[in-house]
């Protein structure tokens, strides 16, 4: 075994390793272990610590790190096995890109204590099974990557890793069309078996294939399978369509190519270190080791509710790439794109919830590698886990809050890929994905929020043609539901929302400024003594504003009106709003004063959506006050939410449709069903709040609405000719049929459950194409 | 190791109760003090901010306890505890209106705290300010006294 290590030495010659040949004379120790023996709890929390901190690049000698854990280990922690052995288990399913550090320090045990080594192996291979059995898919990964980095070690036999890998194999193994595992086994469960495995080879490939014959035969067989799948999601899941400048492929697709060309290049090292074999440093001490044989995995079967990890589309801005300061971007199918991404990817998994220690690791990740162009990969990978489909890991303003955290740490860096990501996104939004539209709003308005709203706008108002800000009266002219004039418009008005009208005329140039609409003032039409209503209003007027009557005296004044009963509730609601403009909470204290009395008025549908055509006349010019007052009436329960879904697909709103903040009312709305202890009246035992929840009527409700909302989509899609490419009709169908696939997809726990509903549906006679194509392309991803 | 939602340093000097009591409160509280707001901006503004966040229950605006009029903090309060963290954070310290805002636990509203508490009305911080601040009225309230005596009984 001795020169596997020293073979192995010509994968690089480090400066650490110099270091290391310098430093046992005047070694500073990182630990005081040896000095003091510390208790058994003290001992093992420091053990915790001092393995996670493993994955953080601080620029300590990883070597020394090792092998002061080894030492600290010996020396307080041989009593405390199990308790070691979960430390470790959860660090390598937390880190799995640091897998071979952790292997390196049991490698290093594993030569005094070979008992410890087979405990371990047995441990991991257990907490594999039990992960895969608890369908913890994450998890796994982990494990493997860490087995896999074991043989690395010389903990694990050659042929026993062979064997485990060709039992995650086995079930990919093609199968003659018609037979039963094909069946049985979900492509997602074989595509994640085959990634497991794929995902390890890059840096065990070139041992492996050095050292066992049965290799080539385990390549042939990912070969074939990622060959012959078919990745049927890939299209749903792409955030380009069909047509883009920007490549995008299916996550296992991409892999194999890059493991592909890695082989092609005989497992050539990856550049810039961005494998780290820490191994290395230690490779004659390892080499004396002796190796255990890993026990055979029993691998549990696919059950009926299983579930697997969803494919994904990996997602690129930055293709054939020259940045700016000159570094070259590693192409698409490099190995060295892979390793990069994963490691970030890392970093923000672990550290996204604490903006300002993520922003520090991947700034430290960054200058560990000054020959890459770290920053633009990390720009792209934070925007692409954001707009990812079918929905982001967290919140969009998550991800902001680290782009704008690192903007400002790398000020010269940061705003620079994040300008250069935008104006790529920009060039390609007619083949965005209409499902992730709305965060990109949210994210670019808020970030440009946070620096005076700087940009180039000029350069982006010079190819759009589009017209005027859109007002539901106005007739559209061609060009307006552009998708770059959607965007502008609806970024603007975003921007506008969070900061004021003079602020934008004064930040936007001329060329721009149409792009803004009118001051959002409230326009109170009873102004105007002709119009009829006026009277009752003046009255109205009159008698809350003069003398702040009691709920019973307005219900006498619009009793003793003559007016038709829905233009009383016009009139009623637009003269509340009109008092309460100043505010929302002037609006709310209103609303909430004359509760009674919107109550006595208000049953049936069309009186409901008498109230929400007074609240869409008098804030026609704010989104904002229409989307917040339509969800306090539905919270105050003067409205019910299934009359706002039928208010928002009504004939009249169809313009209203291609902005952002109808689909902001309406997934508020849904969620006003999703949570019944939101609604009025305010306190709740927080227990009281759980059973509300839980409560099988509140699940039938979600899904009469779900399901009414998908009715809706496809009855107003019915009704539209889809007309020419390039003309509005063509957008508006795109559009909202785009719509209907994001609704699809932030509910799919629940869609999923009314599969049969869904498929009845798409089964339907006179339906659009496009929409059949966007219920099957989910039942399939789904089932 | 401390993470953005731990509580701060700070406590409210007339929370009724102990000192304990308002650990509590403030552990289990969907409510946050949000400061060093411009006197400008606008509750819909805050709205738009915060419901980045999670469905906002309410927001009370901090008023001059005379003029009643903005003065520059306000309550968020929130209907979960996970989505008043979140603006904890990736809220607090960021930019609204061109501020860094910043955003703290609070024990839950009670009627009269939207006043400020400085003698003049507004937030102490405002009456022994020394620094010039646009967007908070000018000059701290006692200095702009000291400077300019006749100008400032608009």
């Amino acid at each position: 075994m001795g020169d596997r290590y020293r073979r192995t030495r010509d994968y690089s010659s480090t400066d650490d390793d110099m270091e290391l040949m310098i430093r046992p004379t005047k070694r500073r120790r990182l630990l005081p272990s040896r000095v003091k023996m510390l208790d058994n709890e003290t001992a093992v929390e420091t053990f915790g610590r001092l393995m996670k901190a493993l994955s953080i690049q601080n620029g300590c000698s990883m070597e020394l790190k090792l092998e002061d854990l080894s030492y600290f280990y010996n020396d307080n922690l041989e009593d405390s096995k199990q308790a070691v052995l979960r430390i470790l288990a959860s660090c390598v399913i937390d880190h799995p890109a640091h897998a071979s550090a952790y292997a390196t320090f049991v490698g290093l045990l594993n030569i005094g204590n070979f008992q410890f080594g087979a405990e371990c192996v047995h441990f991991m291979m257990h907490k594999l099974r039990t992960s895969m059995e608890d369908n913890q898919w994450k998890n796994s990964h982990g494990i493997m990557a860490f087995i896999v980095e074991l043989f690395n070690c010389n903990v694990v036999t050659c042929n026993s890793l062979i064997s485990l890998l060709t039992c995650f194999l086995s079930e990919c193994v093609e199968v003659e069309e018609g037979d039963e595992v094909s069946d049985i086994v979900p492509q997602a469960r074989r595509d994640w078996l085959a990634f497991c495995v794929l995902s390890t080879l890059p840096s065990v490939g070139k041992e492996l294939q050095q050292k066992s014959a049965s290799f080539q035969g385990l390549l042939l067989t990912l070969q074939i399978y990622v060959k012959k799948r078919i990745p049927l999601h890939a299209a749903m899941l792409g955030i380009w369509n069909g047509g883009s400048g920007c490549a995008q492929m299916d996550y296992l697709d991409l892999l194999w190519q890059q493991v592909e060309r890695l082989r092609d290049q005989q497992w050539l090292e990856p550049e810039h270190q961005l494998l780290q074999r820490p191994y290395l440093a230690f490779d004659d001490t390892l080499s004396a080791a002796l190796q255990h044989v890993l026990p055979p995995l029993k691998m549990p079967s696919h059950t009926q509710i299983s579930a697997y990890p969803p494919a994904r589309v990996v997602f690129r801005i930055f293709d054939f790439f020259t940045c700016p300061d000159g570094l070259q971007m590693p192409p698409v199918l490099s190995v060295e794109r892979h390793l990069l991404e994963v490691q970030i990817q890392e970093i923000l998994k672990v550290h996204h919830l604490e903006r300002k220690l993520c922003s520090d690791h991947l700034c430290n990740y960054a200058k560990s590698k000054p020959l890459m162009p770290v920053h633009f990969c990390i720009v792209e990978v934070i925007l692409g886990e954001m707009l990812q489909l079918p929905t982001s890991p967290w919140i969009t303003l998550n991800y902001g809050s680290i782009l704008v955290e690192l903007s400002k740490r790398q000020p010269d860096k940061i705003p620079m890929a994040v300008m250069q990501g935008a104006d790529i996104i920009y060039a390609q939004l007619e083949s965005m994905s209409v499902a992730c539209f709305d965060r990109l709003v949210n994210f670019f308005s808020h970030y440009l929020s946070n620096f005076g709203f700087n940009w180039h706008w000029g350069q982006w108002g010079k190819g759009c043609t589009g017209a005027s800000a859109l007002n539901s009266s106005q007739m559209f002219s061609s060009g307006d539901f552009q998708t770059k004039t959607v965007f502008l418009r609806e970024l603007i008005k975003k921007c506008r929302r969070l900061s004021y009208h003079l602020n934008m005329t004064q930040v936007l140039p001329e060329n721009m400024l149409h792009f803004l609409p009118p001051p959002p003032h409230p326009q109170f039409k009873y102004i105007d003594e002709l119009v009829p209503g006026a009277k009752l209003s003046q009255l109205l007027l009159e008698a809350m504003r003069g003398r702040r009557a009691e709920p019973t005296e307005i219900s006498t004044i619009l009793t003793g009106s003559t007016d038709l009963h829905l233009l009383k509730i016009n009139v009623m609601t637009q003269v509340c709003l009109h008092i309460g403009s100043k505010s929302f909470t002037h609006t709310f204290a209103t609303l909430t004063r004359y509760q009674t009395v919107f109550k006595q008025l208000i049953h049936s549908e069309s009186e409901q959506h008498a109230i929400l055509k007074g609240v869409f006349e008098l804030w026609a010019g704010n989104e904002q006050f229409k989307y917040v007052v339509v969800e306090k009436l539905i919270r105050m329960q003067i409205v019910e939410a299934k009359y706002v879904v039928t208010w928002i697909f009504a004939p009249q709103l169809r313009v209203e449709l291609t902005k952002m903040y109808i689909w902001e009312l309406l997934h508020a709305t849904v969620r006003t069903v999703k949570h019944p202890s939101r609604l009025l009246p305010r306190k709740r035992s927080p227990e009281t709040v759980k059973a509300l929840e839980e409560m099988d009527d509140t699940e039938v409700a979600v899904k009469g609405i779900l399901l009414e909302i998908i009715h809706r989509f496809v009855k107003v899609l019915a009704g539209s000719t889809e007309g020419p490419e390039g003309s509005n009709t063509h957008y508006w169908c795109q559009w909202v049929q785009g719509r209907m696939q994001e609704f699809l997809f932030v509910y799919s726990e629940d869609y999923k459950k009314m599969g049969t509903k869904l498929v009845k549906i798409s089964e339907e006679s006179d339906l659009r194409k496009g929409v059949i194509k966007t219920i099957q392309a989910f039942l399939a991803y789904t089932m | 190791m401390s993470t953005s939602v731990d509580l701060s340093s700070y406590r409210d000097q007339h929370f009724k109760g102990s000192r304990s009591e308002q650990e509590r409160s403030l552990r289990d509280s969907t409510t946050l003090y949000v400061g060093n707001l411009s006197f400008y901006t606008t509750e819909e503004q805050i709205h738009e901010l915060f419901s980045r966040c999670g469905d906002v229950r309410v927001i009370v605006m901090g008023l001059d306890k005379y003029k009643k009029t903005p003065c520059g903090f306000c309550f968020v309060e929130y209907y979960t505890r996970a989505e008043a963290e979140a603006a904890m954070r990736f809220v607090n310290g960021t930019r609204l209106d061109d501020r860094l805002i910043r955003v703290d636990w609070d024990a839950g509203f009670i009627e009269g705290r939207q006043y400020g508490r400085g003698k003049t009305g507004g937030q102490v911080r405002d009456e022994y300010r020394t620094d010039y601040d646009a967007g908070r009225g000018g000059y701290g309230k006692l200095l702009s006294q000291k400077i300019a005596p006749n100008t400032d009984n608009r």
